[in-house]
């Protein structure tokens, strides 16, 4: 500052506000109070700034640059707080994110959207095994077809019972099964009578390395096929469920992040999902996602630092989508590091990008194996992969063996070190699920 | 006055980050509402992808609060805040390509063209203008403007988040304005 005035410099600073708490504000507002021209000049510098101040705030979105093609949207997970951005993520990237040529292909011999949708039809109780299929009516002699029979429980000689709402139509005995899992051809006979055929062979909703897209599965042949058997059946057993419910709870390998929640689905498009998680370190913080679909609308809940909402229309096949995700990652599987060169670490913490979501057309799952633990809980192990990333998860999945019902699953990405543990604290098919479960939550 | 605000949220921010830290959720959820807006705001300014943006937001928050575990809880808590938004940003800009590195060496820069390049300012009639020329200003520029222009922050907050001594912060002023009034003359 010079003894007449102020110096530019020094003024432009001071409007700025790069003088607070400096000898400089004090005498450039001493000076200021006692000469009208530098008095001017701060006043214009400041109505700059404003005006400035201005621009940034009104600084409209989208304006300037288009969205990136490349930039999905997107949600980055730090390692440490895993369970937080699996739990933000998961429903999210599974349901409003998936590649658009997911899933375009009907799987052949199933009508597992809506058994409403498929007239005329009745559905087949399968006494031994509770599950529930659809099929044509078998008086009119008709094929009748069964939405993935599933292998347990199925076998020649097993009966069922035709039912149409309450209305018992008769009952059927598997006269016959050309293949001796899942994805083979039935053949049916009301009793004593003719033999109708019971289902075509099914393209599996997870494809094992080296199967065709598009096309029906093959039986699993070689090392690992008994295993493989074990997973179509809890897919189709899945599939085949009038409803799933699920209550579940993760522990991250870091112990910092606990995660937990319910499942449930049910039938045409209805969805209830929640996921609640809680940060155990010295800060503590409580967050959430609820999903809920209503068979025509998703709405999706989910409360961070904010609460934010957003609905969407249901996602086509929620069924399909939702049981394929719950047979090969489980409920937090779409949380997918992807390639290294997208992997990197910072401060120590390893992050990985997820943008790109998780790519389903590209999903395998192999390398099967079966083993029983002490307590007779069956073990599944496979790996899953998705081409384009580095690295396959190894799954491990404890199931009961007679009901086909999952009871824990460990993932493990053994480069980066993640490991995940999902436990199934209740996992029921078919059970009644009360209509308010699929009523959507509140905006507010 | 000014000074006594900046004061005085200092030290209430400090309180609530200790809070935070004992686990007191209102503190947690105090600190977010008090300070969201704005961290927004500059996401927003920098990234110009609404869901980027506040994917970048969270994140940063997200390391705030893990941060908050190990520290003592007597840092000031806007520059450490605004700190984290600038290197999360800049990364971010980085690896999609939209950061581009600007003259390191400001010496040779005459620091007295700063009057006249605010002064146009003042006679801007179109707004729109105005943001176009900041869109066009390299991001290290425009980041220096948000954080001199739009944040009540102190000289030495500033260089804190900028990683720089203060001197250095009101050359790179200078220099943004005298960037952004060039660009203002642009057709």
């Amino acid at each position: 500052m010079t003894e007449s005035h102020v110096d530019r410099t020094q003024a432009v600073a001071h409007a700025f506000g790069l003088t607070i708490g400096t000898e400089e504000f004090s005498a450039i507002e001493r000076h200021a109070a006692a000469c009208a021209d530098c008095a001017h000049r701060l006043r214009d510098l400041r109505r700059s700034r404003e005006i400035l101040r201005t621009a940034i705030e009104d600084t409209p979105l989208g304006e300037i640059e288009p969205r990136p093609r490349s930039a999905r949207p997107r949600s980055r997970v730090l390692a440490a707080a895993l369970a937080a951005g699996l739990c933000l993520a998961t429903v999210g990237v599974a349901l409003f994110r998936p590649p658009a040529s997911a899933l375009k292909e009907k799987i052949p011999g199933t009508t597992r959207q809506d058994p409403a949708e498929s007239t005329p039809t009745g559905k087949i109780q399968a006494i031994e095994v509770s599950r529930s299929v659809t099929a044509d009516r078998p008086s009119s002699g008709k094929a009748v077809s069964i939405d993935l029979g599933s292998l347990q429980g199925v076998r020649p000689g097993s009966t069922f019972e035709v039912v149409r709402g309450s209305e018992v139509l008769g009952t059927v005995t598997i006269a016959k099964m050309e293949e001796t899992w899942a994805a083979g051809s039935y053949h049916a006979r009301k009793p004593g009578g003719e033999s109708a055929r019971v289902g075509d062979a099914v393209r599996p909703l997870v494809p094992t390395a080296g199967s065709a897209q598009g096309s029906a599965e093959q039986a699993p042949q070689g090392p690992g096929a008994d295993a493989e058997r074990v997973f179509r059946s809890i897919e189709s057993r899945m599939l085949g469920a009038k409803s799933i419910r699920v209550r579940y709870s993760v522990e991250g390998s870091n112990d910092i992040c606990r995660t937990g929640g319910t499942f449930a689905l049910g039938e045409s498009g209805k969805m209830n999902y929640e996921c609640l998680y809680t940060i155990r370190a010295d800060v503590r913080a409580d967050y959430s996602t609820l999903a809920v679909s209503n068979g025509t609308t998703l709405r999706m809940k989910v409360a961070t630092l904010k609460t934010t909402v957003s609905d969407a229309d249901t996602p086509p096949r929620l069924r399909e989508k939702m049981v394929r995700q719950l047979v090969s990652f489980g409920l937090l599987g779409p949380v997918l590091p992807r390639r290294d060169d997208q992997i990197r670490s910072s401060n120590g913490v390893a992050e990985y990008d997820m943008r790109a979501g998780l790519p389903w057309d590209e999903l395998r799952a192999y390398d099967f194996k079966r083993s029983v633990d002490e307590g007779g809980s069956g073990i599944l192990a496979f790996r899953v992969k998705v081409d384009g990333l580095l690295d396959p998860y190894a799954v491990k999945l404890w199931y009961d063996p007679a009901t086909l019902r999952l009871r824990r699953r460990v993932l493990v990405l053994e480069k980066v070190g993640i490991q995940v543990a999902e436990v199934y604290d209740e996992f029921a098919f078919d059970g009644e699920i009360p209509n308010e479960t699929f009523v959507l939550p509140k905006k507010e | 006055m000014e000074l006594m605000e900046t004061d005085d949220r200092s030290e209430l921010d400090r309180r609530l980050a200790r809070g935070a830290k004992d686990g007191d959720r209102s503190a947690v959820d105090a600190l977010y509402r008090s300070h969201y807006p704005d961290l927004l705001r500059l996401c927003r300014y920098m990234l110009r992808i609404d869901s980027e943006a506040e994917d970048a937001a969270q994140e940063i928050f997200l390391r705030i609060f893990q941060g908050l575990v190990k520290d003592d809880g007597d840092r000031p808590f806007r520059p450490w805040l605004y700190s984290v938004a600038r290197n999360v940003i800049v990364d971010l800009l980085r690896r999609s390509g939209r950061w581009r590195e600007i003259e390191d060496d400001l010496r040779h820069l005459a620091p007295n063209y700063a009057t006249e390049a605010v002064e146009p300012l003042l006679r801007l009639e179109s707004a729109a203008r105005l943001r176009k020329a900041l869109g066009r200003l390299p991001e290290a520029y425009r980041l220096t403007l948000f954080f001199t222009a739009w944040l009540d922050l102190t000289p030495s907050e500033i260089a804190e988040i900028l990683g720089q001594p203060s001197a250095r912060v009101r050359i790179h002023l200078f220099r943004a304005l005298k960037l952004l009034e060039e660009e203002l003359r642009e057709p």
